[in-house]
């Protein structure tokens, strides 16, 4: 996707156990938190209906702590009678979570506690236990794939070219707190070294896969892998390997250095708070070439004609395109805005 | 289509980024195909009827039951032959935590939860503290799944009650045939949508090999890989299907999946030269990411049809491991679509074939022509779901003519001594049988072979590869280091000429 100004949302899912979140209406800015919850530990299941002698029903009545607020050892969650009373206790310090529809109730230690900051300047529009959904203003660039939690700061471009790749040795704890672009590609060494150093993300056109392996485990995919925890943050632009930025993309990248950043790993996009009339878009969209081997992605910039179907080194007759240096297939370009 | 007015009807199979369109014209109640155009998504046709033949959209389903496995077992056939996504199978015999049940449920995003109870003394208390644990986990967010329960009526109740809040059907018991047709339809109902143009890509595959198996009077199989779904079809003569499903798993954009299904090291184990891992991933990836691209030399053909090995596999696998697998197996007739049909040489649709579907019998190896049998399979479901008539005499005939004969395959098992003789059409033709061997005698159409030392004669219908005579044994088993491997592996596609040659400098 090429730079786009334009109104657009954000939404930040949540793990369970939230406790705290902003209402819809509240303005929020990028960096601002959203959310706040605990982590659970093994629950207790306390006899709430049964014990007290009432129907399902009826235990909301005699309920004396919400579901979801904070108890301690002992603390009555509900109770009848007055001489001879039946109580439901407490037994650990922690969260009333659950009420079943048999009437018992599940309270869980607090284990730890998480907050979800907002990847967005704007307004809140939709609230509830699953998600916040943030609406604002911003210079969008999608990418195919994001990793790791969202990342919020001043955008650094930590490249000369778009060509080039960025080297580790360019990442040093003068970054921290920034988004860094990495031009062609970042290399695992990159990213672990960006996130030791406290950088904020990176941004690149390829990121090689073994590299992903390396940083997020075996078990990510090309569709990228939001986390809340505390990992490095890497956006995709293009492709795996290695794929330098159309010049278009990256002079975007350049004229909006220095400015707020978000990434939002969910929707895989880098957003940035700048004034829209910043000189950032262009009028042409780049087309992209995938390798014959699927190798790596890169710009395709000589146009190219037409050549009709021809046979391929693999013996696969398909459409193809002269680039002048050869013939590539047609289904491999793509114009970047093409959904993928 | 009727059979006293002539008809067109359109059918576009969908790829990634495009869709093959066919036509259909009805010549006296017999279905004749035109030639196939490719368009791209939203280009609609002009004709009578229209039907998209596609994998519809994606429905992720979580089970909860008790701990009766053949219930669970029953409860996953039911789902793989709906070509559902099962993102969590949770049992009252988990050690899980209510809370780190509710975070599997909650991470798994189900559409739909299916929540049996086989045995109510035994098993409702555990299933209703999941459904519970459910309903924490997705208790306002986003949209809810849908809970279907079945099993133990006196469970039903506590099950519904439990689940309050949240959508709940009741289903009739998923171990009875009834009860699986009716979460099979529940299923594919929603991954139809509101489209009235869409045909279940997975549906089309069953249609396609029940038609087969009514030509030839006998089992048929039919295997379909595509990007981004995999499904392997049995029907017998009688029309009854067996068949698995799996969305999401392919050689397009389901690549990934697959690789982390799998494993990498499966996918490159098919691979005739050596490979490093980082690289093969970065491929994956690539192709993964970029829908309908053409792999334009050696090595992008060659990870297409690995990932379509470990598709096939990994599919067969889960048909094992709920006992399914050897019905599955148990064909004369295979015929190959999507990705495993399209590739240049015959012979790498028939390597696939013999290395992936392990087939205990011998069989004749067809493939579809450019979707053709896909299309014929799409007016066939539209046929017996909707328009109502025969669609073995309109489509039979164009099944016939849309399955190109691709070799015969005899598997042998590697103890057999002797030579194997084959007659056909090259006339009387002999070869040694030797231990480990995978070699082709060249022949077309109707052949009769002979196995050393076996009584009956098999007969099959051999194609532009000829009767391929396979001694590997049952599984194939690969060496594991690369040094004896690669060999191996290249070994086998010399043998069947499945290469195409390394490109000049």
């Amino acid at each position: 996707m090429t730079w786009r100004y334009g109104h657009t949302s954000v939404t930040h899912a949540f793990p369970l156990g939230v406790a705290t979140r902003a209402a819809v209406g509240d303005l929020v800015r990028a960096g601002d938190m959203v959310a706040a919850g605990t982590t659970l530990g093994s629950p207790r299941r306390v006899s709430g209906a049964r014990a007290l002698g009432l129907t399902p029903p009826d235990l909301d009545r005699v309920m004396r702590v919400a579901v979801g607020a904070e108890v301690s050892r002992g603390t009555v969650l509900a109770r009848t009678g007055r001489r001879l009373a039946r109580a439901a206790i407490a037994p650990v310090d922690g969260r009333v979570l659950h009420r079943t529809a048999s009437g018992d109730l599940f309270v869980a230690p607090v284990t730890g506690r998480w907050s979800i900051r907002s990847a967005m300047d704007g307004t809140v529009v939709r609230s509830d236990d699953g998600a916040v959904t943030v609406e604002g203003d911003a210079w969008a660039l999608g990418g195919i794939a994001g990793y790791g939690p969202d990342a919020i700061g001043d955008l650094y471009v930590g490249v000369d070219a778009p060509l080039d790749e960025l080297a580790p040795s360019r990442i040093d704890v003068r970054l921290r707190d920034r988004i860094v672009v990495g031009g062609t590609r970042v290399a695992a060494e990159a990213i672990t070294r960006a996130h030791a150093c406290g950088v904020s993300g990176l941004v690149a056109g390829g990121v090689p896969a073994g590299g992903l392996r390396v940083v997020y485990g075996d078990d990510v995919g090309a569709r990228g892998q939001s986390a809340a925890d505390d990992r490095p943050t890497v956006l995709c632009l293009l492709g795996f390997g290695s794929a330098p930025l159309p010049l278009p993309v990256h002079l975007g990248l350049v004229a909006l250095s220095g400015s707020r950043a978000a990434i939002h790993t969910a929707s895989a996009r880098l957003l940035v708070f700048a004034p829209a009339d910043l000189p950032v878009g262009d009028a042409d969209t780049p087309e992209l070439l995938l390798a014959s081997d699927f190798g790596g992605v890169r710009p395709f910039e000589s146009g190219g004609s037409f050549a009709g179907v021809i046979r391929f080194p693999s013996e696969i007759d398909a459409d193809a395109i002269d680039t002048g240096d050869g013939f590539v297939p047609a289904a491999n370009v793509l114009p970047i805005d093409a959904p993928r | 289509m009727t059979a006293d007015r002539r008809e067109r009807a359109t059918v576009d199979v969908a790829h990634e980024a495009r869709l093959i369109r066919w036509e259909a014209i009805d010549h006296d109640g017999v279905a004749v195909l035109s030639d196939p155009t490719t368009v791209r998504w939203g280009e609609t046709p002009s004709g009578l009827a229209h039907l998209v033949v596609a994998t519809g959209h994606p429905v992720r389903v979580a089970i909860l039951c008790g701990a009766d496995a053949a219930a669970e077992r029953a409860l996953r056939g039911a789902l793989l032959a709906a070509g559902a996504e099962l993102v969590a199978v949770r049992t009252v015999r988990g050690a899980l935590s209510f809370t780190e049940e509710a975070e599997v449920l909650r991470a798994g995003r189900p559409d739909l939860v299916v929540a049996h109870v086989a045995d109510h003394r035994r098993d409702a208390d555990g299933v209703e503290l999941l459904v519970e644990a459910l309903r924490y986990g997705c208790h306002e967010v986003g949209a809810a799944p849908r809970l279907l329960v079945s099993g133990d009526a006196r469970a039903l109740a506590r099950l519904r009650a439990a689940g309050g809040g949240l959508a709940v059907e009741i289903l009739p018991d998923p171990r009875r045939p009834d009860g699986r047709s009716a979460l099979v339809r529940r299923v594919r109902d929603l991954r139809r949508g509101t489209d009235p143009a869409l045909v279940l890509r997975d549906e089309a595959v069953e249609e396609v090999a029940r038609l087969l198996a009514a030509r030839d009077g006998a089992a048929a199989l039919v295997v379909d890989v595509a990007g981004g779904s995999t499904s392997v079809a049995h029907a017998t003569a009688a029309g009854e299907v067996t068949a698995v499903h799996a969305p999401g798993l392919g050689c397009g954009s389901g690549a990934d999946r697959v690789v982390a299904r799998a494993g990498l090291d499966a996918v490159r184990r098919w691979i005739p030269w050596a490979v490093d891992a980082p690289t093969l991933l970065e491929r994956v990836f690539n192709r993964a990411r970029w829908p309908d691209a053409v792999p334009a030399d050696r090595l992008g053909l060659i990870l297409v049809l690995a990932l379509a090995h470990e598709a096939i596999g990994h599919l067969l696998g889960e048909a094992d491991a709920i006992g399914l697998g050897a019905t599955l197996r148990t064909t004369r007739t295979v015929a190959l679509c999507g990705v495993a049909a399209g590739v240049p040489r015959a012979s790498q649709g028939v390597l696939l074939a013999a290395d992936a579907l392990t087939l205990t019998g011998a069989a004749s190896l067809s493939r579809d022509g450019d979707d053709a049998l896909l299309a014929i399979g799409g007016l066939a479901t539209r046929m017996r779901a909707v328009d109502g008539g025969d669609p073995l005499r309109v489509l039979a005939g164009a099944a016939a003519s849309a399955s190109v004969p691709l070799a015969f395959l005899v598997p042998a098992a590697p103890s057999r001594k002797g030579r194997v003789t084959v007659d056909g059409s090259e006339g009387l033709r002999d070869a040694a049988l030797d231990r480990g061997a995978l070699f082709s005698v060249p022949a077309t159409g109707a052949v009769e072979v002979r196995l050393p030392g076996a009584a009956l004669l098999v007969r099959g219908i051999a194609g532009s590869c000829g009767v391929v005579v396979d001694v590997r044994g049952r599984p194939v088993a690969l060496p594991l280091r690369d040094a004896e491997r690669v060999p191996t592996v290249a070994r086998w596609y010399a043998a069947l000429d499945a290469l195409a040659p390394e490109p000049e400098p």
